[in-house]
């Protein structure tokens, strides 16, 4: 009897989730996408301090496991990253109240990850798994390819809507590719088919970075969006966070290579020293070196990213104006809940690219 | 008239900051003396009222928590009555294999990124996870203030004695409670953060006010808790995975105790608008308390009117009165 397990969404990783999942012996209960109805599930079981991925995380879980799931699948717990450990058991017990035993499978690159999955799935062989661990990886990074490629070359599009377009078609093709070597070869095709669109290269585009929180940087439903009106307000933006880099940073073993094989894990650290000496949880730290980091760039603009009472970014955005005087790098702090609206938010964003293309133009 | 007195009397002591809220209750070193080891005189900010909180409010970001806001106020009284130094501790880890809230960990930083024209500030990591580090740089900070490596080394070794102490059970006589055990209409259980408890600003005097009420309170510091992962009370009891804060393990070991004595009669949970560790441990325990007990969960924030507070209150202790009204007869 095959378990039939779900997970929670997260922009477009439902691609390389479900073909780790199918992969390896699951039957897959998909969650519908991320809509106003999910987040109505989530903040309805939710503590109501609870920040919105997990109500967004909450509501698609409950979807699935009403939809039949017995096993839920939900990133692994760190200590140093914030209440984000606690989600998984958080949704088993919000399930359970609800009458709904399941069963949790813990994604992190660690031994028992492999034990779970045998214990569930007896059939696997140990070498097919690392062959669907490397797999997985390359659907992320082609995943997070995609969405990079669309967010650079949209401001420069001369049909209106064609990136978003584009996206969503190779993502439906991706989606189908469960080889590794059409994966290798599907990224050729996704740089072409990006080159290929029609583009006006003299537009003035301006470059923002994204920093943030991690869920507020790879969904677009919890962001309402918002990097497509930025798209097309002419700004370029550069995500600063995919889920390989959360991944990367979980194991031990690439730790301990970043002593010799700098990946810029220990830049971004050095530059946050004179705000913050060590993590304090979430991803603090790695915004203010971020920060910084872009700064030295030369981009034009950074936006923060954050939930509403998440801790660890309340107290990053608190710092935030210094390193916007000293670098003299403008920052917009922006803090998403269930309860923001669109069109204020737009106002928001419309002001402050507004602002940044005006003091562009003085200063040139 | 000429001062013709000993010069090394006369001079005058350099002074250091510490305010009186926040880690101050938290970690259990005597700063004071530690600071008098060092030829220092400890300045300690006065008692938190509501012109404390309205200073501190102008200087925080609006999404900060109510307990680092009044933070911000002694931390401009300080700067006001000029100090030369700041102290602030940087409270990591109480026990071993856990945490602190992000926020007390983030503290000394946040003031010094924060604050204009305050006096320096300075500050030592409090880690029982690295012991090693913590000296270090607790000898670094001593010889950068007095210069003298015997003196320095001296206050290490206090410091030390200190580290390794248990901590005591609590700051403030509110384990002796003003009423007679056996005239107490009963006994309510209060849990909340170490220094909700002990500063009366932050917990808008809800003891005092559940004593006029003729009510016994015991709450988490009074009792001699366990916060260590050896512990492990929330795989045992609630079935959860173990917390890696020490603030979160002692708030279980606290329900568990008050849960499983017959001699309670209620839970309070004080938490504040925007602690995050707080919404999370409630949803661990809710359930099971709920069904066992009156429960009741405050939560403060700069805006809680005195009105609605003892509202709440007394229709809690009320439906306590009634409850053993009804068991009685």
């Amino acid at each position: 009897m095959k378990r039939k397990i779900t997970f929670p969404h997260a922009g477009n990783y439902w691609i390389a989730f479900k073909y780790f999942l199918e992969s390896c012996g699951y039957d897959i209960v998909m969650p519908p996408a991320a809509d106003r109805k999910t987040l109505d599930i989530g903040v309805k079981n939710a503590p109501s301090q609870g920040c919105l991925p997990f109500k967004i995380t909450l509501g698609s879980v409950l979807q699935g496991v009403g939809m039949g799931a017995d096993t839920i699948m939900m990133l692994g717990a760190r200590m140093d990253v914030c209440r984000v450990a606690y989600f998984n058991e958080m949704y088993k017990k919000i399930a359970a109240d609800d009458g709904k035993h399941v069963e949790l499978l813990d994604l992190h690159p660690k031994r028992d990850l492999w034990l779970t999955i045998k214990k569930h799935c007896p059939e696997i062989q140990l070498k097919d798994f690392l062959k669907y661990c490397y797999g997985f990886w390359l659907k992320m990074k082609l995943i997070e390819k995609i969405r990079a490629e669309a967010l650079q070359k949209r401001p420069y599009e001369i049909e209106r809507g064609e990136c978003s377009r584009i996206s969503v078609e190779l993502s439906n093709k991706l989606s189908k590719i469960n080889t590794i070597k059409g994966m290798i070869r599907f990224k050729k095709e996704v740089t072409k088919r990006f080159n290929a669109i029609k583009m006006d290269m003299n537009r003035k585009v301006i470059k923002i970075g994204l920093v943030g929180e991690t869920y507020l940087l790879v969904d677009q439903f919890a962001t309402l969006n918002i990097e497509e009106y930025l798209g097309e307000l002419g700004v370029a933006l550069t995500p600063t966070f995919g889920f390989t880099k959360f991944f990367l940073a979980s194991s031990r073993h690439v730790r301990m290579i970043d002593n010799f094989f700098p990946t810029g894990r220990k830049k971004v650290r050095k530059y946050a020293k004179p705000y913050l000496n060590r993590p304090i949880g979430g991803r603090a730290i790695q915004v203010m070196g971020e920060t910084v980091a872009l700064g030295k760039r030369g981009y034009d603009a950074v936006i923060h990213m954050y939930p509403f009472s998440c801790m660890p970014h309340i107290i990053a955005d608190s710092m935030l104006p210094k390193i916007s005087s000293s670098s003299n790098l403008p920052i917009l702090g922006v803090a998403f809940d269930e309860h923001t609206s669109e069109a204020g938010l737009k106002t928001r964003i419309e002001a402050f690219v507004d602002m940044v293309r005006r003091r562009k133009s003085i200063a040139s | 008239m000429i001062d013709v007195g000993n010069g090394r009397q006369n001079k005058k002591k350099m002074r250091i900051g510490i305010a009186k809220t926040l880690n101050y209750y938290l970690d259990t070193i005597k700063w004071k003396n530690f600071f008098n080891i060092l030829g220092y005189e400890v300045v300690l900010s006065e008692d938190s009222n509501m012109g404390t909180f309205s200073t501190g409010a102008k200087y925080a970001a609006n999404e900060q928590c109510f307990p680092v806001k009044a933070f911000y106020g002694h931390i401009n009284e300080l700067a006001e009555s000029n100090v030369d130094y700041i102290f602030i501790s940087q409270v990591v880890a109480q026990e071993k294999g856990t945490l602190a809230c992000p926020k007390i960990i983030g503290l000394p930083m946040l003031i010094k990124n924060t604050m204009e024209n305050i006096p320096p500030v300075i500050t030592v990591p409090i880690n029982k996870n690295d012991p090693k580090n913590t000296f270090f740089k607790v000898y670094m900070m001593a010889l950068k203030l007095c210069k003298n490596p015997i003196k320095a080394k001296k206050a290490l070794e206090f410091f030390k004695h200190e580290f390794y102490k248990r901590p005591k059970t609590t700051m403030q006589p509110f384990a002796e409670s003003k009423i007679n055990k056996g005239s107490s209409k009963g006994n309510i259980g209060i849990i909340a953060h170490g220094y909700s408890v002990s500063d009366t600003l932050l917990n808008m005097r809800l003891m005092e006010r559940i004593n006029s009420y003729g009510f016994n309170v015991t709450t988490i510091n009074d009792l001699e808790l366990a916060g260590t992962l050896k512990y492990d009370i929330s795989k045992k009891y609630f079935n959860f995975r173990t917390l890696h804060w020490n603030y979160g393990q002692k708030v279980l070991a606290a329900v568990d105790h008050f849960t499983s004595e017959a001699e309670f009669d209620g839970i309070i949970f004080l938490t504040y608008f925007g602690c995050g560790i707080d919404a999370f441990i409630e949803e661990v325990f809710k359930t099971e308390v709920s069904n066992k007990m009156p429960y009741l969960c405050i939560t403060l924030d700069e805006h809680t009117g005195e009105g609605g507070l003892v509202t709440r209150i007394e229709a809690f202790l009320d439906m306590i009165l009634r409850k053993e009204e009804r068991r009685c007869v």
